[in-house]
């Protein structure tokens, strides 16, 4: 394994060098490295055909659905402190005392989810995935597996976020492998994330597309680089937990998420890659970009209700106990998909000295605690 | 002009009718004799030059429109780069190669008119608009809301000698002057009226149509020379692709241009101006037929990678390749079908597999890659190639017609092209299939002629990407042109390379293309001057202009030829032999 500088030295010399051999034009990894962006992320949320397996009693309410039951039009005279801002107020001091049974807030039921096993276990609450896979941590699928914003094809953040991913450079994920031998199978190859700053290449029918180049944002992207460890089986790269911040925001504030033994799962391709990234989610930081992130335009079209959707954070939360040994992480997962594409650093000399050292991979899964629901 | 007073009910007839009475003045004294002559570039200072240009030569007198290019890069000279309608003017249609020796044919109807209309509403508008009207009009009115002569006089005077290319008559300058006070005092704006005026001088037949007339040459006498205006405008449009700036007028005015001495010091400065950059882009956009850029469409299905961003930027990468080699680098014409030198941009880099940062950036192939020439990049690739296929006969037609000046016969109109087009068809590289479609004997005389330099080129798909097989089977790249034998697209770059009609192709088109119209048989002792004096320069383009400019094929008067009827495209035109 390489060091990190030398690493950024190789990939720098392959931009300033270009192509060594005459079918350098053929093939995205060159120089034993090759890079994707982010272009889709979903969370991971798993529908049976009708809906009925995992929301049985339908899907939650929305701001709307909820304002209407507290506030029906029964003639009623309510000032806009006592009611608007009241809500609004909720929404940004949220609690876990239990809220007015007019709402209604559902949760996802049964056994079935996508997403990874995190802990390397198979627990009482843990769901097994479509394809059988026993051990499936994603606690967040009870939360939002009856929220339509989460549920597609047509789920608000599900059209927003993919607009978004194009429309703002914001969130420009990167992935960077080097040391790679072959994106079919190496069992040890470097895994790098960074903030990227360059648009996504589409193409001619409007879709992502692979081969655009993306810069290495070493200006205000710093705090999101991460040198991770990963292996390949069978063109599938798997990543070693490490914990990891990466920006979060659709299209208004500067949120960002905070990942505990953050990992991916994906399918590699010269083309792109694919599958799952997933980790324990700090539920007070997801909880605030949630609220910056969406308005409660985007959420009433999406009918989630970020008050009652806390309480049920708070419930599932299933890892990373504070002193007084609530957890304040929940289990998560989002489908992702990757372009790759040519990832652009400053130069030798000054990636090499602005690289972090911050190597924050773990060998040993997280102490997790299941609670009671 | 009695186009002046309501602008709102301004028609275009009074415009035709004036273009009309100034075309026949025009074409009437299109006329000239031949004698013994002695060239500009024999001046005092001239590089002394084994290579003597033949006597007898010049070039007829043209009345031709100005192309949308000339009169948008014009328009930006004389009123800065903020002033830029978007004109649509009508396409000339090609002629002898180049769209630019259309434009000495094209037709004009009044709807055509409109657009320069259109176009001349615009530009006067920004011109007298509260942000611009400080800076591009010199003298400010006594009052605003009335009409200021001097003023007027005085900005219609500089202005109207830039468009017209030549000074305005005392007669036209009062005339003008007298429109502009009239539709200020109407309109209570002294700006307003003078827009009035800009607009009637944009739209004039003086700023829109070159007539070029001519004078007799007191150094050759019994004949005509192009008079010093006609000689300043069609320099400039030669060299600049836009209209004479106020030196060249200078040089004009003052009689120097028609000076030895005077004449190569005037194109020594033109060639010397940044300008010579969009003169030098304009002709090889034109030569290389890169207007089928406006229309390329390729298929989405095929190429789905292929978008209108990566269209323009070929366009670019090879417009800039030209200009780097040949203008920045002063190097040799050949070595664009052999260098490994480029630029590229995001969307051009896609199709290479190169990263690249926004923006343009010079890039250096290495040379085992086998991207070497402009005929390698994705421009000349993408423009002859069908939307979903390569097309070896399309690539090899463009090679031989575009930059070898051969005539390739259009195709019988009953051929069939099933063995080409099957998409089940058993032969999986085109030169199977084309193979195939020759053994019919009407196509593979034509084929033999094309094929050839076309399938080498089929390492690279139908938007310029490479590959190494087509459907699994290994391409074979190799052929011959004109007995030269190559094994890849890099040896048939260097067969190209020592054609000797690829400079010959290069020099009939260059001053066909500054003369202003189709060449003529006659023109041969011409174009083997110019190919002399081309080889001698190293095959320097720069130079290849400077001796154009300076010689008297350039600015001498010979009588039109007989125009012959082109049988196969309907075309009037003449056939250069050489």
């Amino acid at each position: 394994m390489k060091t990190y500088k030398s690493a950024l030295l190789i990939a720098a010399a392959g931009i300033a060098f270009g192509a060594a051999s005459a079918h350098a034009e053929e093939g995205a990894l060159k120089n034993r490295t090759i890079g994707y962006v982010m272009t889709n992320k979903n969370v991971a949320t798993w529908q049976s055909a009708d809906g009925k397996t995992e929301c049985p009693n339908g899907l939650s309410d929305g701001p709307r659905e909820q304002f209407k039951a507290l506030y029906p039009d029964d003639g009623t005279k309510r000032t806009f402190v006592d009611t608007q801002l009241e809500r609004e107020g909720q929404i940004w001091n949220p609690t876990t005392e239990p809220e007015s049974p007019k709402l209604v807030f559902h949760e996802a039921t049964g056994n079935t989810a996508i997403g990874l096993n995190l802990d390397g276990k198979v627990g009482p609450k843990d769901f097994t995935s479509p394809d059988g896979e026993k051990g499936i941590d994603n606690q967040l699928y009870r939360v939002v597996g009856c929220v339509n914003s989460y549920r597609g094809p047509d789920g608000s953040y599900r059209h927003f976020v993919e607009e978004y991913m194009q429309k703002f450079n914001y969130n420009r994920t990167l992935i960077e492998l080097t040391d790679v031998d072959s994106l079919a199978n190496d069992p040890d190859v470097t895994v790098t994330l960074y903030r990227g700053k360059d648009p996504l290449t589409l193409d001619a029918t409007g879709a992502f597309t692979s081969g655009g180049t993306q810069r290495v944002d070493m200006r205000w992207g710093k705090e999101f680089i991460y040198k991770l460890k990963g292996k390949i089986v069978d063109g599938v790269l798997t990543t070693t937990p490490a914990d990891v911040t990466y920006p979060e925001s659709q299209a208004r504030g500067v949120p960002m998420e905070y990942v505990h033994d953050w990992r991916v799962r994906l399918k590699l391709s010269e083309e792109g890659a694919s599958g799952l990234m997933g980790g324990y989610i700090d539920i007070d930081r997801f909880y605030n970009s949630l609220g910056q992130n969406w308005s409660t335009h985007h959420r009433s079209y999406g009918m989630e209700a970020m008050a009652s959707e806390y309480r049920s954070l708070r419930r599932n939360a299933d890892a990373y106990p504070d002193k007084d040994g609530h957890n304040t992480a929940i289990s998560g997962a989002w489908e992702v998909r990757f372009s790759q594409a040519f990832i652009m650093h400053p130069d030798a000399t000054v990636a090499s000295s602005d690289a972090p050292n911050k190597t924050l991979a773990k060998d040993t899964p997280a102490k997790t605690t299941d609670i009671a629901r | 002009m009695r186009a002046f007073g309501k602008r709102n009910l301004r028609s275009a007839r009074p415009v035709s009718l004036a273009v009309a009475l100034l075309s026949a003045t025009a074409l009437a004294a299109c006329s000239g004799s031949a004698t013994n002559s002695v060239s500009a570039d024999k001046a005092p200072t001239a590089k002394v030059s084994s290579v003597q240009e033949p006597a007898g030569t010049g070039s007829t007198k043209r009345l031709r429109i100005l192309t949308e290019a000339q009169y948008l890069n014009t328009i930006g000279y004389v009123f800065g780069p903020d002033v830029r309608p978007e004109p649509h003017f009508p396409p000339a249609q090609r002629t002898d190669g180049l769209l630019a020796l259309g434009s000495s044919k094209a037709g004009v109807t009044n709807t055509s008119l409109e657009l320069y209309q259109k176009a001349a509403v615009t530009v006067s508008n920004m011109v007298v608009d509260p942000a611009h009207r400080n800076f591009l009009i010199k003298c400010k009115p006594v009052d605003e809301k009335k009409a200021d002569p001097a003023c007027a006089a005085s900005f219609i005077k500089e202005k109207g000698r830039l468009l017209y290319r030549r000074p305005l008559t005392a007669d036209e300058l009062s005339k003008i002057t007298a429109e502009a006070n009239k539709a200020a005092d109407r309109l209570n704006d002294f700006y307003a009226g003078l827009g009035v005026a800009l607009e009637a001088l944009l739209v004039s037949p003086n700023a829109v149509f070159v007539t070029e007339s001519s004078e007799p040459d007191p150094t050759h006498p019994g004949r005509e020379r192009l008079d010093a205006f006609s000689l300043a405008t069609r320099l400039s449009l030669f060299l600049w692709n836009a209209a004479p700036d106020d030196d060249v007028l200078k040089a004009a005015e003052s009689g120097e241009i028609q000076t030895p001495k005077g004449r190569a010091k005037v194109v020594a400065t033109m060639l010397a101006s940044k300008r010579l950059e969009t003169g030098v882009r304009a002709f090889f956009d034109d030569m290389f037929g890169f207007d089928d850029f406006n229309s390329l469409a390729k298929d989405s299905v095929a190429y789905p990678k292929f978008t209108g961003q990566m269209a323009a930027d070929a366009r670019e990468e090879t417009l800039r390749t030209v200009v780097d080699q040949l203008v920045v680098k002063k190097g040799d014409y050949r070595d664009l079908f052999t260098t490994h030198s480029t630029f590229i941009s995001p969307a051009v880099a896609q199709l290479y597999g190169l990263p690249a940062r926004p923006g343009w950036q010079a890039y250096e192939f290495p040379a085992d890659v086998p991207r070497a020439g402009i005929l390698t990049q994705v421009s000349f690739l993408t423009v002859h190639s069908h939307p979903g296929r390569t097309s070896p006969t399309l690539r090899g037609k463009a090679l031989r017609e575009i930059l070898l000046c051969q005539r390739v016969p259009p195709p019988p109109p009953n051929v069939d092209f099933s063995a080409v087009e099957d998409p089940k068809s058993p032969f999986k590289t085109a030169r199977g299939r084309l193979t195939f479609h020759q053994k019919n004997p009407a196509c593979a005389g034509c084929h033999k002629i094309m094929d050839p330099m076309g399938l080498a080129l089929e390492n690279f798909d139908g938007i310029g990407r490479y590959r190494t097989n087509e459907k699994g089977e290994e391409i074979d790249a190799s052929g011959a042109l004109d007995g030269k034998q190559f094994k890849n697209v890099a040896e048939l770059g260097r067969v190209l390379h020592d054609h000797p009609s690829l400079p010959q192709c290069l020099v009939r088109r260059a001053y066909t293309y500054g003369s202003g119209g189709p060449g003529s048989a006659d023109d041969k002792p011409t174009l083997d001057y110019f190919d002399a004096k081309f080889a001698e320069s190293g095959y320097k383009v720069p130079e290849l202009m400077r001796a154009i400019a300076l010689s008297n094929a350039f600015s001498l008067v010979t009588p039109p030829p007989a125009p012959v009827t082109n049988t196969a495209e309907g075309e009037a035109t003449t056939t250069v032999s050489k």
